[in-house]
């Protein structure tokens, strides 16, 4: 495993999909701000980032609970029991963290942080976030913001 | 007789959302159905009235695992309509960003995906604590194929630097040679991961069906060709629509594609390698050896393997064509508005992928038809399940139902592109 960098912004979604695009959302108004950003419809990524030895921020819709537009920062536990972030392809973000902590460990695992942003069911074909979701981009990007930030690793990409 | 449903709520590593239905009498498959129960995605008519250089970045968002096919595909089709060509380093580049997808996306259903399937595991968590180091090889050969569609896309997802005519911004050679190092070492991962597959047990289950791909007089298939077939089928892809017809059934939401006058058919990696193992490179071809395949393979379970073979072949070809880039001396080529029929197919991971748009004077978008593998290959699925009746039947249930799902994924299906579920009912009646 490579060194530790600095952190990486993973907004995960489908934004063909509604409101399942709001972390790629939150991920793009962030990489204007100027932080590492990464996007994907495939959570295998973080694996690859995981193995670089890179702090990730991740940022996914999730379902409930709360009401759409909430945000809300997660713990890997939270993810069977109460709130599960949408994956549109094989890869989980919960099977990419187990995947992790198998592969390279409880401290690479660790590495992760997650920030999800409650929406409903999302729709296939809608290409919008809807109103309540939408309101949600900009709060939920300073949090991501805020648990990026180091520390003393420039941010570089 | 006697009737069992056994209901399965999630059947994970496919992408899609839909049901497959098994109804199971005595040793046969009496009925199978994938049903896609997907909303329709309406990308086509989404397309009318968008100018035709929009294409590649529309029809990209279809897929989040092969966007690079539907912007190829594109691209190649809106040029046939301009009447333009794109060759040189334009060509290789596009071909070497294929490349990329190729890799990422196999080797993230080979390995994570499908090889549990064999191994009896129920997931890639259990196959990673099993295999951890095979595990960690083939996401480094991944991560080789997500830095070449990095490097030309712009971005590893949907990526946004393809246009019809070229790219609009085209890498040094600097740029292109620092992905050498990785890709060498991750040809030589590809292989060893081939030889650890080969060593799986592959059900005995071959079928004479019609395979079709393109094919190529210098390459193994990807961007151009001819479309060809096991069954004599040698067509400009223009005709595509001459011999190839799309139907709707009662039990899907997406169409089902048959050949003219004989019937259902399957694209994807298996045709590819049975109509192109010549085209493959001396490497690609002796890992072939090494893995027990050759071209008269007839047994989708061993596309696991040809995958494998692909993924050696994609990195041998990114090698070559790196090894000999010289950087264009325009990212594109100019582009001239006409009305016209254009018409494309390239070779997604999948399958064949066929794009065709009538464009009007100003280059708008009038008429849009898309053709994905998956679609292509419903049928063909199906006809596995019923043809796999006595296999099934020999099993016990638990047995059967996971070897019905393995059948599926061979095919490493995309039902939506996007999407999210397949739920599996599978019932059994029993003679009493």
């Amino acid at each position: 495993m490579n060194g530790p960098r600095g952190a990486v912004v993973l907004g995960i979604g489908q934004p063909m999909a509604g409101d399942d695009g709001v972390g790629i959302m939150v991920a793009r108004r962030l990489a204007v701000r100027g932080l590492a950003v990464r996007e994907s419809t495939d959570a295998s990524v973080l694996l690859s980032l995981l193995e670089e030895g890179r702090k990730v921020v991740l940022v996914d819709a999730v379902l409930g609970p709360g009401k759409a537009g909430d945000v809300i920062r997660l713990r890997r536990e939270s993810l069977t029991s109460e709130v599960t972030p949408l994956s549109s392809h094989g890869v989980t973000v919960l099977q990419a963290l187990d995947l992790a902590r198998t592969l390279f460990g409880e401290a690479a695992a660790g590495a992760v942080e997650i920030v999800g942003v409650v929406i409903e069911r999302p729709e296939a074909s809608a290409g919008e976030l809807s109103p309540a979701v939408a309101a949600a981009v900009g709060p939920a990007a300073t949090l991501v913001a805020s648990l990026a930030a180091p520390s003393d690793q420039p941010v570089t990409e | 007789m006697t009737t069992r449903t056994i209901q399965v709520d999630l059947l994970a590593r496919v992408e899609g959302e839909g049901a497959l239905s098994l109804v199971l009498e005595g040793d046969r498959v009496v009925d199978a159905k994938l049903r896609i129960f997907e909303p329709p995605r309406l990308f086509e008519a989404l397309l009318l009235g968008r100018a035709c250089t929009e294409t590649p970045d529309i029809t990209a968002r279809i897929c989040g695992i092969c966007p690079v096919a539907y912007e190829m595909s594109a691209c190649h089709a809106v040029e046939d309509a301009l009447g333009v060509r794109v060759e040189g380093a334009l060509r290789d580049l596009r071909r070497l960003l294929y490349c990329g997808e190729w890799i990422e996306s196999h080797v993230l259903h080979m390995v994570l995906l499908h090889a549990p399937d064999f191994l009896g595991f129920p997931d890639a968590l259990t196959l990673a604590r099993h295999h951890p180091e095979r595990v960690k090889a083939g996401l480094r050969v991944k991560k080789a194929g997500n830095a070449i569609v990095r490097l030309l896309g712009g971005r590893e997802i949907h990526p946004v630097n393809v246009k019809v005519g070229g790219f609009y911004r085209v890498p040094g050679q600097a740029e292109i040679a620092a992905l050498l190092p990785d890709l060498r070492s991750a040809r030589e991962e590809a292989e060893e991961t081939l030889s650890w597959l080969a060593t799986f047990d592959f059900p005995a289950f071959d079928r004479d069906r019609e395979l079709v791909a393109l094919r190529h007089p210098a390459e193994y298939p990807m961007n151009e060709g001819r479309l060809g077939s096991t069954h004599g089928l040698d067509i400009d892809v223009r005709e595509f629509g001459a011999h190839i017809v799309e139907e709707q059934v009662a039990h899907s939401t997406a169409l089902h594609a048959r050949i003219v006058g004989r019937g259902s058919y399957l694209c994807g990696p298996l045709a590819r390698y049975v109509l192109n193992a010549d085209r493959l490179s001396a490497r690609a071809q002796a890992a072939a050896a090494r893995a027990g395949l050759d071209p008269s393979c007839r047994n989708p379970f061993r596309m696991l393997l040809v995958r494998g073979v692909e993924v050696v072949y994609a990195l041998d070809e990114a090698i070559r064509i790196i090894d000999s880039y010289a950087p264009p001396a325009q990212a594109c080529v100019p582009l001239a508005m006409r009305a016209g029929t254009g018409q494309a197919a390239t070779e997604a991971p999948r399958g064949t992928l066929y794009h065709r748009y009538v464009l009007d004077d100003g280059g708008v978008i009038r008429q849009a038809q898309i053709t994905p593998p998956t679609s292509q290959n419903q049928r063909g699925m199906e006809e596995d399940l019923v043809a796999m009746g006595g296999m099934l039947a020999s099993l016990p249930l638990e047995e059967a139902r996971a070897r019905a799902e393995h059948a599926i994924r061979n095919y490493d299906p995309c039902i939506s592109c996007s999407t999210h579920f397949l739920t599996l009912a599978f019932e059994q009646r029993e003679r009493s």
